[in-house]
């Protein structure tokens, strides 16, 4: 139950905005009557690395006089601004309150390492991306399709008498490789297009089979060995599927977050019924 | 009320709080011993091993030049993800896309990638929304961060501009904001990289562009080996001469690294002087030296369009007019003025001439396609676009305009092409033999489809040789591949008075079927240059008549399903082929262009997807190609 509650995303939320606000009202308390504008002393040496940053220099007595004049009527005009209700409403200031919030959001995802528990139910969940890939050893003759239709039966016909009588099929010299050692799924549909994997998880081993069809032609193969993907053990990939849990950590937390402030508010969406399309 | 609710949460999470915490970390303690430090490394090592070296070498497929939302424009113009996305992205997952649109995922991964963001301002704009950071309380923060897309886009320009201006605001380029992004993005490339199956190279982007004329140079580390601590910007210095001079340095200081020039379409005839270069140099030994010890590659394909050359200054290459896009960086879609010192084939020709003069040749460059997206995802699948900017991951808003832009800018985001992809002959995919393979040019462009090309040339090869079993390691070992050099020395005691040039093309394997094998053949006489091209393979069984001409492949493209049929072109192409007209006493150039048949543009893919007819200021379909790094001889 306790650690159900610490994990909710809104919790850590406010957790953190609220050491926020406390960290800022111990700096810069704020001032106490309603028609005053306190600049304190931190205030000014802000005010003076800022121009600092841009000038290159430290402002002089006069310029650091209207800084803190310029920074007064800022104030003022914030707070009046405020009185009169215009910052409801504003697209950027919206905007802005928002970007913040999803910035405080963005790492607090992450601040609690996963149990061992949950970084193996997570590497078990996405296994299919830490499993070594299958791997395939086979020979290929290529025939392309460019020749005519006629000449080309002919000429797998003739493949296959070789074949019946146990010699190995002549293809076409292209860029292709004749034989492949332990290629992986990747490798295989760069060389032969996305649907060749297929054809050879369904060939015979050790048998010259085909004509099978690839993203170039046609093709005689000879498997020789299939070895299975494994999952490597978690120990040999953690540091991965640490990095991975963290990525996908921040993403739904941050949905969770959203779907919780949702469930906190009561929507209403007038939207006039719309006529036709 | 709501005051009041949170309040109470609160009070709840920080009683709780602190038991989770001692929770947690109790969790963490009981982990730690379980991992086994020595079969880890053990596992580590074995695997590093079991890389396959083909001595023959292999083509690996991917992208130097991809922004993110740490780019100033990336984060601008609608991008959400980071360099860490990116990564992903190339490695086959999906990832949000932002704009209006959903996450966007690569159909077939790619073997190797760099996110090379923008050096100035790099992660700046981003970390404007960070509360945390101080930056967010600059006036401009609360401009770049507008939800109204008129204020962001203007703020946005102003710095644009500034930049290439050459005036940058300081408190944008404070050491102690951009040294943390940076280094950030250094280790986000190492964690990705992954030797023999998939590898990256730590990069940026080095943005000059001097009244909106395109210098940009994304640079490449081979290795996090003595990086520096901040890239160098064009804040630094707009000369390209200087950015040169700045890596010199880092070479000196340990690290590994080489720059590639960009877009001379939007350069208006700088990116390859004729008299005297932008930094100011006459072009000299010198300047070529310093310019070739820094540049082997060219890109000459991406987004914002193609560089090979334009219909103006190759009139008689009927291929030439291809994903054109004529414009300089200004933001209101201004044209440049000057083909010459624009495109590659011109400067590969006038590089020439120059060495011819003693002066040495800037412009010997190996070819690459590449992307320049700002989205993390490189954007290259014609039928999977998802534009070059996050606002437009949306098929109606790139193909029809985005909204509150002026029709100009539609029209150049309309013009964009896919990307292209940069193609490496290596002995294996690791970041030692890509980067040796980078530096012998043994690479090629295509405009980002995945075409395999190889090109051999010799005055010792047979005419019959690719009958041969054998034939590539004779290839290997009698000439030399893409890239590579030939010359008067070769000439002696051979067996041919002419280059012999052997090439094979073959299909994407999930692509579109072939049209045609070029040789693009360039040479200076008498202190003049001239091309000419050769059409040395031809897809079913065409034959090039006695004009010279060849009749056009076909197009199976129906435009309103935005399909097209295997049933033209051929799969494989391959020739060995013996230059006619050649002449031993003067320098020339051989590079391959290789066709496909025609198939939907990506614009073609998106009106077939929101149902309308295509647009008519756009081609419905086009021919994509590979273009081969030249060979060389030198008399």
């Amino acid at each position: 139950m306790i650690k159900k509650i610490f994990s909710e995303p809104l919790s850590h939320f406010l957790l953190i905005a609220t050491s926020f606000f406390f960290i800022y009202n111990f700096i810069s308390p704020a001032p106490v009557d309603e028609n005053s504008v306190t600049v304190t002393s931190g205030r000014i040496d802000q005010l003076k690395s800022r121009y600092k940053k841009v000038w290159q220099r430290e402002p002089s007595e006069e310029e650091l006089a209207k800084l803190i004049q310029n920074y007064v009527l800022d104030e003022i005009y914030t707070i009046e601004g405020r009185a009169l209700g215009l910052d409801i409403d504003d697209g950027v200031i919206r905007k802005r309150l928002r970007q913040k919030m999803e910035f405080m959001l963005q790492d607090m995802a992450a601040i609690t390492p996963p149990t061992e528990q949950e970084l193996n139910d997570f590497y078990l969940q996405q296994q299919d991306k830490y499993k070594n890939p299958p791997q395939y050893t086979f020979s290929q003759r290529y025939f392309s399709l460019d020749t005519e239709q006629a000449e080309l039966i002919a000429v797998i016909e003739l493949q296959q008498e070789r074949i019946a009588n146990k010699l190995a099929p002549q293809g076409e010299n292209t860029l292709l490789p004749e034989h492949l050692k332990a290629a992986t799924s990747f490798e295989i549909s760069k060389h032969f297009g996305r649907s060749f994997e297929s054809a050879l998880q369904a060939a015979p081993l050790n048998k010259w089979h085909g004509p099978v069809r690839s993203g170039l032609g046609l093709h005689f193969i000879k498997l020789e060995q299939i070895i299975d993907g494994v999952l490597p053990a978690l120990a040999g990939v953690e540091e991965q599927v640490l990095a991975d849990w963290r990525y996908h950590q921040n993403i739904t937390f941050k949905k969770r977050f959203e779907e919780k402030l949702l469930e906190q508010y009561q929507i209403k969406i007038q939207q006039e019924q719309s006529v036709g399309n | 009320m709501v005051k009041s609710k949170i309040s109470i949460a609160l009070a709840l999470t920080l009683t709780l709080g602190v038991q989770g915490c001692t929770d947690k970390t109790q969790d963490k303690a009981e982990a730690t011993p379980k991992v086994d430090e020595a079969s880890t490394e053990l596992m580590a090592k074995s695997s590093q091993s079991d890389i396959a070296i083909n001595p023959t070498n292999d083509v690996y497929f991917g992208n130097f030049h991809i922004h993110t939302s740490y780019s100033f424009d990336g984060f601008t113009n609608g991008s959400v993800t980071n360099p860490d996305d990116a990564y992903r992205w190339a490695k086959g997952e999906a990832i949000p896309g932002g704009g209006t649109g959903g996450d966007i995922q690569i159909k077939r991964p790619l073997d190797w990638y760099v996110v090379s963001d923008h050096a100035e301002y790099m992660g700046v704009f981003k970390q404007m929304s960070n509360p945390a950071n101080p930056i967010s309380q600059l006036p401009i923060a609360k401009r770049i961060t507008s939800k109204d897309q008129a204020v962001a886009f203007k703020a946005y320009s102003e710095v644009n501009d500034g930049m290439n201006a050459g005036i940058s605001d300081p408190q944008l380029t404070d050491p102690k904001v951009t040294k943390p992004i940076w280094a950030e993005v250094v280790a986000t490339t190492e964690s990705h990289n992954e030797p023999g199956k998939f590898t990256t190279f730590p990069g940026y982007e080095w943005t000059s562009a001097p009244d909106d004329r395109n210098l940009h140079r994304v640079v490449v580390f081979k290795n996090a080996t003595a990086i520096p601590e901040l890239p160098f910007s064009t804040i630094d210095s707009n000369k390209p001469e200087e950015l040169w001079a700045w890596m010199d340095k880092q070479r000196a200081n340990g690290a590994t690294l080489f720059a590639i020039p960009h877009n001379g379409n939007a350069s208006d005839g700088i990116m390859f002087p004729e008299n005297k270069s932008f930094g100011g140099s006459e072009m000299n030994t010198a300047y070529s030296d310093a310019r070739m010890r820094n540049e082997p590659l060219y890109e000459m394909t991406q987004i914002k369009g193609n560089s090979e050359t334009h219909p103006d200054l190759s009139p008689n290459d009927e291929f030439s007019a291809f994903e054109i896009w004529d414009y300089t960086l200004s933001p209101s879609a201004v044209r440049p003025t000057n083909r010459v010192g624009s495109y590659i084939r011109d400067a590969l020709l006038r590089g020439m001439k120059q060495e011819a003069e003693g002066k040495g040749n800037p412009f010997k460059y190996g070819l690459i396609g590449d992307s320049d997206s700002h989205n993390s995802a490189s954007s290259m699948e014609e039928d999977n676009y998802t534009g070059k900017f996050g606002m437009e991951n949306d098929a109606n808003h790139r193909l029809n305009g985005l909204p509150g832009f002026p029709e100009a800018n539609n029209v150049q985001v309309r013009e964009f092409g896919s990307a292209g992809l940069a193609a490496i002959w290596a002995k294996s995919n690791t970041r030692e033999d890509l980067y040796a393979a980078m530096l012998r040019k043994e690479t090629y462009a295509t405009t980002g489809t995945r075409i395999k090309v190889r090109t051999f040339a010799s005055f010792n090869y047979s005419m019959g040789m690719l009958e041969k079993a054998n034939w590539l390691e004779s290839a290997y070992s009698d000439g030399v591949p893409m890239g590579g050099d030939l010359s008067a020395a070769n000439l002696q005691g051979a067996q041919s008075t002419a280059p012999i040039l052997v090439i094979q093309a073959l299909k994407d394997a999930d692509g579109a079927n072939l049209d045609r094998i070029q040789v693009i053949k360039g040479w200076v006489k008498d202190g003049q240059t001239f091309e000419k091209i050769y059409n040395v393979a031809l897809a079913d069984d065409r034959k090039v008549d006695s004009n010279g001409k060849v009749t056009a492949v076909g197009n199976t493209v129906d435009a309103k399903t935005a399909t097209y049929k295997n049933t033209i072109g051929d799969a494989a192409l391959s020739t060995v082929w013996k230059d006619p007209d050649f002449d031993s006493k003067v320098h020339a150039f051989y590079y391959v262009r290789v066709l496909e048949i025609p198939t939907p543009r990506w614009s073609t893919y998106d009106a077939a997807t929101l149902g309308q007819v295509p647009r008519t200021d756009i081609p419905v379909s086009i021919q994509e190609r590979a273009y081969s790094s030249p060979i060389w001889y030198t008399p």
